[in-house]
């Protein structure tokens, strides 16, 4: 296996408002030809956790050396769609070695987003249960979503994502597409969410509105919840998600449709909250995470948001009343970023989507 | 005394009869798209004022013609292109009428443009979102039909 491929890099591009000083990289390459790596762990211990969509999951413990996790379900993989998905350990992971997944499960013309949760430990998921799984059922492949973060009183949020042809799901109470849901650790729906069904039962939607959410994140210190998507063509958002509250996909965007028609007339109607921040043109985000106690002080809250079609990491300080500073790291790699994610350590561990690379960005020794 | 007015050239009727049945068919077309997308928003609880509406189709007609990395004015331009002389062809060795013939191409080529361009897309999405119910489509072949009507009645008329 090939060595490490090192490079102290100084990849800061600046972008919209950034003031930053250029920060000290260092980059390491920590695997290489991954297959369509979509989300990215790293454990206590220096061990990382990688999913493949196409249904793996591989454990690195040593630079270049990727072994496979038995036990992981089977998962509907087609046409490079859906498939594995995302993890999240429990935030008693250390007790109870509790990881969940998120995949697609079923067939092509009627799948679900799942989530199954198991006991990792020695290189194998063992006990595993389904625990969870979307409804209704959809006929695409696209857009599941399927991210996951758990809150601080230890429920689990998932995004789901609107299925691509179902956006106005988005704004259906009684569907889970186009939302972000929210269980218990064992699956079950908490008596405080924010909607009930006909029968007066609580349901899993923890907010509206949704079209391909491919990031969530919970602020460990200010518990505030951020949740980014895709648009279409334009449109992209980054929210702070509130309980019960609408994000407005397809009801208001400032995306239109890749035809170039209207997906609708409004950036903003009624009832539905604006984005923090909107990318249009799209840059496609794609994971988040945030530094907190990183690597780099100066950087301490910023948030980091992957970019698939803007082939960077985009810092992004938010700051009250103003337009958010943002700065592009490691542009000059020309590369996909599928995921994103602060190790234990402070590094920043970053997913290359096509080139299958697992980068881990340090501070300069 | 009257005066007997002088048919047009073949070549400039061709060429008109074209333009109308892009005409036709491109903003029948969009508009329909427009209004079947602005319906099912409004079944999602989106409410659109008369002039909101007229700004949507026009500003739907003029990205659907113009706009857009995947211009559909583009794939029926092209797509007439194809399917109006291969209809002149099949007219000449069925004997079939040309009200009949060309509607018929106008619909053949919007299918085929609807299949190309899903093939030619994302897996499994609809590249017009009004297409992706039944009336929607049919609504796209229902415009092709106008489109070939229009070309019937001017390009193919006997001088």
């Amino acid at each position: 296996m090939r060595a490490i491929l090192q490079c102290t890099a100084c990849l800061l591009v600046a972008a919209s408002g950034a003031v930053s000083a250029v920060a000290p990289l260092h980059v390491e390459t920590l695997a290489e030809g991954l297959d369509k790596p979509f989300a990215v762990m790293p454990l206590p211990g220096g061990e990382v956790l990688v999913t493949e969509k196409p249904g793996r999951l591989v454990s690195i413990r040593e630079r270049g050396r990727a072994a496979a996790v038995a036990g992981i379900p089977r998962v509907l993989w087609e046409g490079e769609y859906a498939g594995l998905q995302d993890m999240a350990l429990h935030p008693r992971f250390s007790e109870n070695r509790f990881l969940y997944i998120s995949y697609v499960h079923g067939h092509r013309d009627a799948n679900a987003v799942r989530i199954a949760r198991g006991r990792y430990e020695a290189g194998r998921l063992s006990d595993v249960e389904v625990i969870f799984t979307v409804s209704p059922t959809k006929a695409t492949l696209n857009h599941p979503g399927a991210r996951l973060a758990f809150m601080k009183d230890e429920t689990l949020l998932m995004t789901v994502g609107d299925g691509y042809q179902y956006r106005e799901a988005a704004q259906d109470p009684n569907s889970m597409l186009g939302k972000v849901v929210r269980i218990t650790d064992d699956g079950r729906l908490p008596a405080d969410n924010p909607l009930e069904d006909e029968s007066g039962r609580p349901t899993a939607v923890w907010t509206l509105g949704h079209r391909h959410p491919q990031g969530l994140l919970r602020d460990p210190v200010t518990n505030r919840v951020y949740v980014h998507e895709h648009g279409a063509k334009g449109g992209d958002e980054l929210n702070v998600i509130e309980r019960g509250k609408n994000y407005g996909w397809p009801l208001a965007t400032h995306g239109v449709s890749y035809s170039g028609a209207y997906i609708s007339p409004y950036h903003v109607y009624p009832g539905t909250e604006r984005p923090l921040v909107h990318w249009t043109p799209s840059l496609a985000p794609c994971g988040i995470t945030q530094c907190r106690s990183c690597q780099w002080p100066e950087w301490e809250g910023d948030l980091f948001i992957g970019m698939l079609g803007g082939k960077q990491v985009r810092r992004i300080r938010l700051r009250d009343g103003t337009a958010p500073e943002q700065e592009a790291l490691l542009a000059d790699m020309g590369a996909r970023v599928r995921d994103v994610r602060f190790g234990l350590d402070g590094a920043l561990y970053v997913l290359h989507d096509e080139t299958g690379k697992l980068l881990r960005i340090s501070r300069r020794p | 005394m009257r005066q007997e007015r002088k048919p047009a050239p073949s070549g400039v009727r061709i060429a008109l009869g074209f333009i109308a049945a892009f005409g036709v068919t491109g903003v029948l077309a969009s508009t329909t798209q427009s209004l079947l997308v602005l319906a099912a928003l409004e079944r999602a609880g989106a409410a659109f004022p008369f002039t909101v509406r007229l700004q949507v189709i026009a500003h739907d007609i003029v990205a659907h013609l113009y706009g857009g990395n995947l211009s559909y004015g583009l794939y029926i331009l092209f797509g007439f292109a194809i399917a109006f002389p291969v209809a002149a062809l099949l007219r000449r060795w069925l004997g079939v009428s040309r009200l009949v013939i060309y509607p018929l191409a106008g619909a053949a080529c919007l299918a085929a443009i609807l299949c190309v361009i899903s093939l030619n897309f994302f897996y499994n999405m609809t590249f017009l979102e009004g297409t992706r119910g039944v009336s929607g489509y049919l609504s796209q072949l229902l415009s092709g039909i106008c489109g070939g009507a229009a070309f019937a009645l001017i390009a193919a008329r006997r001088a």
